[in-house]
């Protein structure tokens, strides 16, 4: 049954206003008190919420139309007759205008959020509860039961399931009335804004949603909607809205993150700080403002710096080398440069190696083993295989290690510095660095100790073709418990290998060489393949280190004792 | 202040508007040695010679007049205003010839050599300096240079079609000129030099039409800032404004510039006695020789510039209107300075979230940092609230009540995002909401610092107030 909203009495002393926006459009579907029409008065500008809701049918005036208390303004279809709350928009205009407090009257208890509840598609007689707003930085919520089905009756504003957002387990009003006849969710299900719940068949002169307005009629000087028709009517405001008598949203810890998230909002500080800022390689989005409103100030960002520089901070910018890097000269000064984005795998190594290096005391332990034997006996090997992989240095390396680690299980383990526990593990996943085109990784041979040498080679072999390809997955990486780097195809004689964190140690190879060695008196050429050993020192002591190395070495240089042991 | 120095490097500054000599200061302030190679005899640029100075000169005559004749409704007759349009031109010369002459003591103090020349680049060290006609020869043929600024500006755009090399077919420039009082004058484009060029023929008794393609004036500002001038500009522009209108084209006959306009409500064929051009302006980015250079441009014509104002060449900075938009002196201003700072090495960064626009119109329409519209645009909540002036004591002395100043807060932490006024002295005015907006101030800040009684900016505070005064009413939230 199509009604007349016409524009009612807009206040003491005001005899028209002009139409200055417009809203909605023919054919859409308005909620009860939501904001039709923005009216100049001349005493000020304000929105004008239509107290019915329907579907807009025509509209009788044009932006810019001057219009008096009375006029037709739009004729709906379906609109309940809310004759409850005649909305008085301008009603309190009076010198003092505050037009702010003429809008927000007459829908006191519907936040922002309540319009938008059912973005109801009015098509025959079935419409669509959609997931509305959940609140400010809330972009989804889950499911956690549902308290109508199919065939149920319900009455708009009914609470029909509980979802359970990062910040609250909250009850869910559909603002349609009508029969359940589909539920799209079920409990568990994550849901977003915007999300069809359920479809309703809704009879025809149904009223849609009288919950909104059956909030008080004409709060007096805004006084605090009760609590508990808030709740009802502000379907998901959530925390902002209950105890507080002010409705602005207050911050929590889900919009301050999805503010410092926002790359459109510029920090909270002043161009003197900005500058400040920028001179000492301090990143506003890590400082934490002090002032009102979280304002910025130079002692803010000087008490930061100050903080990370005593260690009793740290930042995410901090594991690049970013946090504290003074302003880069300008190169081009110099001579020509060009520009190179760090790749990911770079950029993620960079990182780590960084955070290793600030975090852990490394101490490198080098030294030599004899490989003659070893080596004599791996060129046997590989002359005479016909197929597989090839057995490399690295591979009998691997086994060498595992030996050692079972002997030092110091070397085999995690420093929790929170609990400040050693963490033993009793598994060996051995961890490789592989150099490609792309950067360094590190793939993983899990249990180490119960594979064969020609098992490892094997999976190496897999492995480091994967790496070359980009096509390690995340658990090739994981899990490491040492690792070992070798540069011996390429050369050197020694490095410090930085510690692969959270392991604590790293053992180095590099290029094996020829070298005179006195051996039982006698001078001897000998194949000489340097170690380094680099190590937590807050895990592992000097002596152990020098221990393990030794046991290593020996390992490599009697070919007989590795086989025992492995 | 700052220690560091230019040593005795010699910086070009090409162009002497209100980038390029504030660049050629701040590097003599500094050491540099300073050249500026200007394309006219005085410094000072467009901004001084064919655009703000002149035009608020005249402003200023307009809003004289239209102020004595409302004074009628106060009980203060005055007659009707005789112009001497002879004596309004020496007027606004005097002005600039005041100013100029300023500017250039102003560079005679600091050394630095002013040559009057075109510039070209050769290379990325050299200049090629042509003869502007007219004007003296240039001392050499070449200038070489350790570090050039590009500060050449922008110019009013004439479509083609408008191009009919009749001289009563004005830009802004022409307009300023103040040849005649036309009896009618068709303004094309509704943007601020349309809209504040328009209102001083009006005033001056030109009946003036406006002619927008767009379906609003200033497109840029919010419409809630825009609606009371255009209600007034209705009263002023005796021809009328029309909206989504386009002039399908223009032919001069001895009777006057005949127009063409296709719009709803707009008589099809006019003629105008004058017609103003102010559809924009493009960059001065052409026949400076960049391709001798690695200076990069965008699709637009603005030199490409790095937030230190560099370009792709590491000799070449630039500022101002060539160096993107939006064209505005205070802009170009800042830019200079930043531009030295970082030749300097100092960490200056062009990080500004405030760039304030002022329409000089009456009333004039102000406003910085974020708008409604890009709010909207952006979907960033924000809280708006407003205040209107009819409840301002000093707006109802000054019988102006049409004015609103609104404030666009953070909702989580009231922090100002935006300022936009529309009313007598909003130019004024927004220079509190600018600082307001560069050094984050929260409402508070801004309602509880004491704004002098009776006086306009007390609208500021009151705006602020309105969303921490009174908690549960005294804000709108915003709609998305």
């Amino acid at each position: 049954m199509p009604t007349e909203f016409k524009l009612p009495n807009l206040g003491e002393g005001i005899k028209s206003a002009d139409v200055a926006g417009i809203s909605v459009k023919e054919g859409d579907t308005i909620e009860p008190n939501q904001n039709v029409l923005e009216l100049e008065t001349d005493k000020a500008v304000v929105e004008l919420p239509c107290p019915s809701g329907g579907k807009v049918l025509k509209i009788h005036v044009k932006q810019g139309q001057t219009v008096e208390p009375g006029a037709v303004l739009f004729t709906l279809e379906g609109a309940a007759a809310e004759k409850a709350a005649p909305a008085k928009p301008a009603a309190a205009a009076p010198a003092a205008t505050k037009p702010a407090a003429a809008q927000a009257a007459p829908a006191p208890a519907a936040p922002p959020a309540a319009p938008k509840a059912a973005a109801a598609a009015a098509a025959g007689g079935k419409q669509t509860f959609n997931c509305p707003n959940l609140g400010e930085g809330i972009k989804s919520a889950d499911v956690s039961s549902l308290s109508v089905k199919v065939g149920d009756t319900i009455t708009a504003g009914q609470n029909v399931m509980e979802v359970e957002t990062d910040k609250a387990v909250v009850e869910l009003p559909c603002s349609i009335a009508g029969e359940v006849t589909e539920v799209h969710v079920q409990p568990g299900a994550t849901i977003k804004p915007g999300s069809p719940l359920l479809t309703l068949a809704t009879s025809g002169s149904a009223a849609p949603a009288p919950a909104p307005a059956a909030a008080p009629a004409a709060p007096k000087n805004g006084a605090a909607p009760p609590a508990a028709a808030a709740k009802s009517a502000a379907p998901l405001a959530v925390a902002p809205v209950s105890p507080s008598s002010t409705p602005a949203p207050s911050p929590t810890a889900a919009t301050v993150a999805a503010s410092v998230g926002d790359k459109v909002a510029p920090a909270p500080a002043g161009p003197a700080t900005r500058r400040m800022a920028r001179q000492l390689g301090v990143n506003l989005h890590h400082v934490t403002g002090n002032g009102p409103g979280g304002r910025i100030t130079m002692d803010d960002v000087q008490s930061h710096v100050r903080e990370i520089l005593q260690g009793s901070k740290t930042v995410p910018g901090l594991a690049l080398g970013k946090a504290v890097a003074p302003p880069l000269p300008d190169f081009s000064q110099f001579g020509p440069v060009e520009r190179k984005a760090m790749n990911r795998i770079a950029k993620t190594s960079a990182a780590n190696l960084s955070y290793a290096w600030q975090t852990i005391p490394h101490v490198t332990q080098n030294d030599l083993a004899d490989v003659t034997e070893l080596e004599a006996g791996r060129k046997r090997h590989t002359q005479n295989q016909k197929s597989g992989a090839k057995i490399t240095m690295t591979v009998l390396a691997i086994k060498a290690v595992v030996a050692a680690l079972k002997q030092y299980p110091n070397f085999n383990a995690s420093l929790d510095s929170n609990t400040e526990e050693i963490i033993l593990k009793q598994y060996y996943h051995i961890g490789v660095a592989v150099d490609t085109e792309y950067g360094l990784v590190v793939p993983v041979i899990r249990d180490a100790n119960h594979k064969s040498i020609l098992d490892i080679a094997a999976e190496l072999d897999v492995l480091a073709s994967k790496a070359r390809e980009r096509k390690l997955g995340p658990s090739d990486f994981q899990g490491g418990t040492f690792t070992i780097t070798n540069l011996g195809g390429i050369g050197g004689t020694t490095f410090s290998p930085i510690v692969n964190w959270p392991e604590v140690a790293i053992l180095g190879m590099s290029r094996a060489k020829q070298q005179m060695v006195i051996m039982d008196g006698e001078p001897k050429v000998r194949l000489m393949l340097p170690l380094s050993l680099s190590y937590d020192h807050r895990v592992v002591n000097g002596a152990d280190a020098a221990r393990f190395i030794t046991k290593v070495s020996g390992l490599l240089a009697d070919p007989s004792q590795l086989l025992i042991e492995s | 202040m700052d220690e560091a120095s230019g040593a005795g490097k010699h910086v070009v500054v090409i162009g002497g508007g209100p980038g390029g000599y504030p660049a050629a200061f701040h590097a003599a302030d500094h050491g540099y040695r300073v050249t500026i190679v200007n394309a006219e005899a005085k410094l000072g640029g467009v901004c001084l010679h064919r655009g703000c100075i002149p035009s608020k000169a005249l402003l200023h005559l307009a809003k004289l007049i239209t102020e004595t004749k409302e004074a009628e409704h106060a009980g203060v007759k005055f007659g009707a205003p005789q112009i001497d349009l002879a004596a309004v031109r020496q007027f606004k010369n005097s002005v600039i010839d005041k100013l100029a002459d300023g500017v250039t003591q102003l560079n005679k103090a600091r050394k630095s050599e002013l040559i009057t020349a075109r510039a070209s680049f050769l290379n990325s060290t050299t200049l090629k300096l042509h003869q502007v006609p007219g004007l003296p020869a240039p001392p050499s043929d070449t200038l070489a240079f350790d570090h050039a600024i590009i500060a050449t500006g922008s110019s009013p755009i004439v479509p083609p079609p408008f191009q009919l090399g009749d001289s009563r077919i004005m830009d802004s420039t022409g307009a300023l000129e103040l040849a005649d009082i036309p009896k009618k004058l068709l303004v094309i484009g509704g943007g601020y030099i349309g809209l504040e060029m328009g209102s001083v023929y009006a005033a001056l008794g030109s009946e003036v039409t406006v002619v927008e393609l767009l379906s609003g004036l200033l497109m840029g500002a919010d419409r809630d800032l825009v609606r009371p001038l255009q209600k007034r500009l209705q009263g002023l522009f005796k021809g009328g404004i029309f909206l989504n209108t386009k002039v399908e084209s223009l032919k001069a006959t001895p009777q006057g510039i005949v127009a063409k306009l296709a719009g709803e409500g707009v008589t099809p064929e006019q003629t105008f006695d004058r017609v103003l051009v102010s559809v924009g302006r493009r960059p001065n980015s052409r026949d400076l020789g960049l391709e001798n250079t690695k200076v990069e441009l965008d699709a637009k014509g603005f030199v490409k510039i790095d937030k230190q104002q560099r370009t792709n060449d590491p000799t070449i900075s630039a500022i101002g209107d060539v160096a993107g938009e939006p064209g505005l002196a205070h802009k170009a201003t800042r830019e200079a300075k930043i531009a030295i700072e970082a030749l300097l090495g100092l960490p200056a960064e062009f990080d500004n979230i405030a760039i304030p626009a002022v329409v000089f119109t009456d009333p004039e329409v102000a406003w910085c940092g974020l708008t409604e519209m890009q709010a909207q645009a952006e979907n960033r909540e924000v809280v708006v609230t407003r205040f209107p002036w009819a409840a301002s004591g000093r707006a109802q002395s000054l019988a102006r009540t049409e004015g609103i100043t609104k404030i666009l807060f953070d909702p989580k932490t009231e922090r100002v995002l935006g300022v936009g006024i529309v009313g007598a002295g909003a130019g004024e005015l927004i220079a509190e909401g600018v600082v307001a907006v560069e050094t984050a101030m929260v409402a508070r800040d801004l309602a509880d610092s004491i704004h002098a009684h009776p006086t306009l900016s007390e609208t500021l505070m009151e705006a602020a107030e309105s969303l921490i005064g009174q908690a549960t009413h005294m804000y709108r939230p915003k709609k998305s």
